[in-house]
C-alpha cells in the first residue's frame, strides 16, 4: 500500500517527464492492479462489518485483505438502553431512528425502524459496566462469576474469574465504582474495580484480560493514607471512558461540607487521580453527569433551571482546562407545569445537535433534540426508547474476538 | 472533436487534454484544474503547454469525467445542494464497465469528490448481495475449494445468520 502511494505521489510530481514520454502500457498494467487494490479496500471498508465478514468467502484475496480492512470500519455510535427487569438491553442506533422520525413526519419512511435495534437477552439481572471497541463488560452483581465480557455481534463471551476476597465483606458502608476499557499501550483490556471505605481508605483491584487475573493495586497518595475526606457516593457507579482514561463523578465530604471531585484512572499507568470539576458546579446539587463528547473529549454536565454543559481541553504543557460548551434553556412539563428535573443529554449526534430526555423512574419519556445553534427543539415522539433506562455507554460495533482469551462462542 | 466551454463564461481560459484513444478536447481550465493531476501538470508547465496526453483515459471515459468536473466546476451554494445531489446520483448510475472505467479515471486523474461517489456507488452495489451474487456481478472466480468454503462460513458462522 505504502508502495502504490509512493508510486502515486512521484506520478504527479513528475508530471513534465509524463507531458514529454508517455507511459508505456505495460507499466501501467502494473500501476492499475496495485491502483485497483486500494480501490478495492475502500470499497470493502464502507460496508457494514457483517456484510464485510459474510465476503471474506468471496476468493482468496478478499479473505486475507477482510480481516485487515475491517479494522478500520467503525459503525455508528448507538446508545445503550436496558429493560426494566435488567435482562433485556437493547443497542439503539439513535441517530437513524431521529432520522426516521423526522422522514415519518414528512410520510416518506415507514420500513427502516426495525434495523436500528439489538436486543440483547442475559440470563440473569445484570448491568452494563462498561464499552469499547464492540466489547461489552456485564456486571451480574447478584451472580458469583460476577462480570462477563462480550461481544454480541460476532456472539462470544468470556466469563471472568471471581473477584479476590475484599475487605467489603466487613464493612456496611462503602462506595464500589466500575471502569473498563481498552490500554492502547500494552493492547490490553482492564478492568477497575474501587471500594471507598467509611474510614476513607480505599481498595483498587485491576484486571487484565491478557493474564486474565485480578490483582491488587499498590496505591500512591494521597489515596494510601487518606485522611482529609470521605467519599459520600457517586452518581455514576460506572466510569465514562475517554482518550484512555476512564472517569467518575464523586461526591466527597470534609470540613467544609459535600463536593465534586472527579476521579480518574489512567488505564495504562494505572495512576490514580483527583481532578477538580468546572468552577460552576453548583456543589450542593445531587448530580453531576459525565459523557463523552465527539469521541475524544470529556464532557460535564448538570440539570439546574437550564441544563448546563462544560467540556475538558486535555492539554500536555499547562493544564486540562474546563470550557462552557452549552447551556440549554428548561422547558416547562405540559402535566405539572413546572421545570423538568430530570431531563438529562443523552447523546451527542453527528451534526452536533443534542439528543436529550427525562429520566424518570418508569424509563426514558420525552425525548427530543436540541440545536446549539438557533437554541431550537425538536420533538422526538416515539422514538423507540420510552419506558426503557439509559445507560452512559455508547456502542460501536467490531469484530475484535475473544477467542484468543479463550472465550466462549455462542451457538 | 466533441466538448468544449460552457457558454457563460467564454472569457475563461481553455486548456487542451488528448485522449488515449488521440482525441483532443478542449476544456475550460476551472473544470479541468478539479483533477489534482491536471492542476499540477499546468503549474508545471504554465503557459507553454500545448496538449496534454492523458495516455490511461480514453476518450469515452474522458467526456464522462470532464461532464462531472464541468458540473462540479463552481462552488455549490446551500440552494443548490438538493439538485446537485440528484445530479450526481443520477451521474454514476452508469453501466458497469463505464462504471469502472470512470473510477479508475478518477482514481488517475485524482478528483477526490468523484472518487468517493463512485467508490461509494459500488459499496451500495454490494451491500445486501451474498457471496456468489457478488462474484457473478464483478465476475470473480471462487478459488476456494467447497470444503474450505464450508469451513469459513463455518468459522464466521455469526455473519451469515
Amino acid at each position: 500500500m505504502e508502495d502504490s502511494k509512493r508510486r502515486k505521489e512521484r506520478d504527479t510530481s513528475s508530471s513534465r517527464r509524463i507531458i514529454t514520454r508517455s507511459i508505456s502500457r505495460e507499466r501501467y498494467g502494473r500501476a492499475v492492479n496495485v491502483i485497483v487494490k486500494d480501490i478495492v479496500d475502500d470499497i470493502l471498508g464502507r460496508l457494514p462489518l457483517k456484510e464485510l465478514v459474510r465476503l471474506k468467502c468471496v476468493c482468496k484475496e478478499w479473505y486475507s485483505a477482510i480481516p485487515r480492512i475491517s479494522k478500520s470500519v467503525r459503525g455508528p455510535r448507538k446508545i445503550i438502553v436496558s429493560s426494566p427487569s435488567c435482562r433485556s438491553l437493547m443497542i439503539f442506533d439513535h441517530e437513524a431512528a431521529a432520522a426516521a422520525v423526522d422522514d415519518e413526519v414528512n410520510n416518506t419512511g415507514t420500513t427502516k425502524r426495525k434495523v436500528q435495534r439489538t436486543r440483547l437477552h442475559l440470563d440473569a439481572p445484570g448491568d452494563v459496566a462498561g464499552s469499547s471497541n464492540g466489547l461489552l463488560l456485564i456486571d451480574f452483581e447478584r451472580k458469583k462469576e460476577r462480570f462477563v465480557l462480550w461481544n454480541p455481534l460476532i456472539k462470544e463471551h468470556k466469563t471472568l474469574p471471581d473477584l479476590p476476597p475484599s475487605r467489603k465483606m466487613l464493612n456496611f458502608f462503602y462506595v464500589e465504582w466500575i471502569g473498563f476499557g481498552h490500554d492502547g499501550c500494552s493492547d490490553d483490556y482492564k478492568i477497575v474495580r474501587f471500594l471507598a471505605f467509611e474510614d476513607s481508605s480505599f481498595e483498587v483491584l485491576v484486571y487484565s484480560l491478557k493474564t486474565n487475573s485480578w490483582r491488587k493495586l499498590e496505591l500512591e497518595q494521597p489515596f494510601s493514607s487518606n485522611k482529609i475526606y470521605v467519599v459520600v457516593n457517586s452518581t455514576q457507579r460506572m466510569g465514562t471512558l475517554v482518550n484512555g482514561a476512564l472517569y467518575w463523578p464523586v461526591t466527597v465530604s470534609d470540613v467544609d461540607g459535600n463536593r465534586f471531585q472527579i476521579l480518574r484512572f489512567h488505564l495504562a499507568d494505572e495512576k490514580l487521580c483527583w481532578m477538580q470539576p468546572p468552577d460552576k458546579v453548583h456543589h450542593e446539587e445531587r448530580i453531576l453527569r459525565l459523557m463523552v463528547y465527539q469521541g475524544n473529549k470529556l464532557c460535564a454536565c448538570q440539570t439546574l433551571f437550564r441544563i448546563h454543559m462544560w467540556v475538558l481541553n486535555e492539554n500536555q504543557e499547562t493544564e486540562s482546562e474546563w470550557t462552557a460548551l452549552m447551556s440549554i434553556p428548561p422547558r416547562v412539563s405540559k402535566i405539572t407545569n413546572r421545570v423538568e428535573k430530570t431531563i438529562a443529554p443523552l447523546s451527542f449526534m453527528r451534526d452536533g445537535e443534542v439528543l436529550l430526555g427525562c429520566k424518570e423512574p418508569s424509563g426514558i419519556k420525552g425525548c427530543r433534540l436540541y440545536n446549539p445553534k438557533d437554541q431550537s427543539f425538536k420533538w422526538l415522539e416515539n422514538l423507540g426508547i420510552e419506558g426503557w433506562f439509559y445507560k452512559q455507554f455508547t456502542y460501536e460495533e467490531s469484530i475484535e474476538s475473544l477467542a484468543p482469551y479463550n472465550g466462549t462462542r455462542e451457538r | 472533436m466533441a466538448s468544449s466551454t460552457s457558454g457563460s463564461s467564454s472569457s475563461s481560459k481553455v486548456v487542451k487534454i488528448r485522449s488515449s484513444d488521440n482525441e483532443n478536447f478542449e476544456v475550460e481550465e476551472a473544470a479541468a484544474a478539479r483533477s489534482e493531476t491536471i492542476k499540477k501538470l499546468l503549474e508545471d508547465v504554465g503557459d507553454d503547454a500545448d496538449v496534454i496526453p492523458l495516455p490511461n483515459v480514453d476518450a469515452k471515459t474522458l467526456v464522462k469525467v470532464m461532464e462531472w468536473c464541468k458540473k462540479h466546476m463552481d462552488d455549490v451554494d446551500e440552494l443548490n445542494k438538493e439538485e446537485m445531489k440528484t445530479w450526481d446520483a443520477e451521474f454514476v448510475d452508469m453501466d458497469q464497465s463505464c462504471l469502472y472505467n470512470v473510477l479508475l479515471a478518477a482514481n488517475f486523474l485524482n478528483i477526490k469528490e468523484l472518487l468517493d461517489q463512485l467508490t461509494q456507488k459500488v459499496a451500495d452495489m454490494i451491500k445486501g448481495k451474498s457471496p456468489e451474487e457478488i462474484r457473478a456481478t464483478f465476475n470473480i472466480k471462487n478459488d476456494f475449494t467447497p470444503e474450505e468454503e464450508a469451513e469459513i462460513r463455518k468459522q464466521n458462522a455469526w455473519a451469515f445468520e
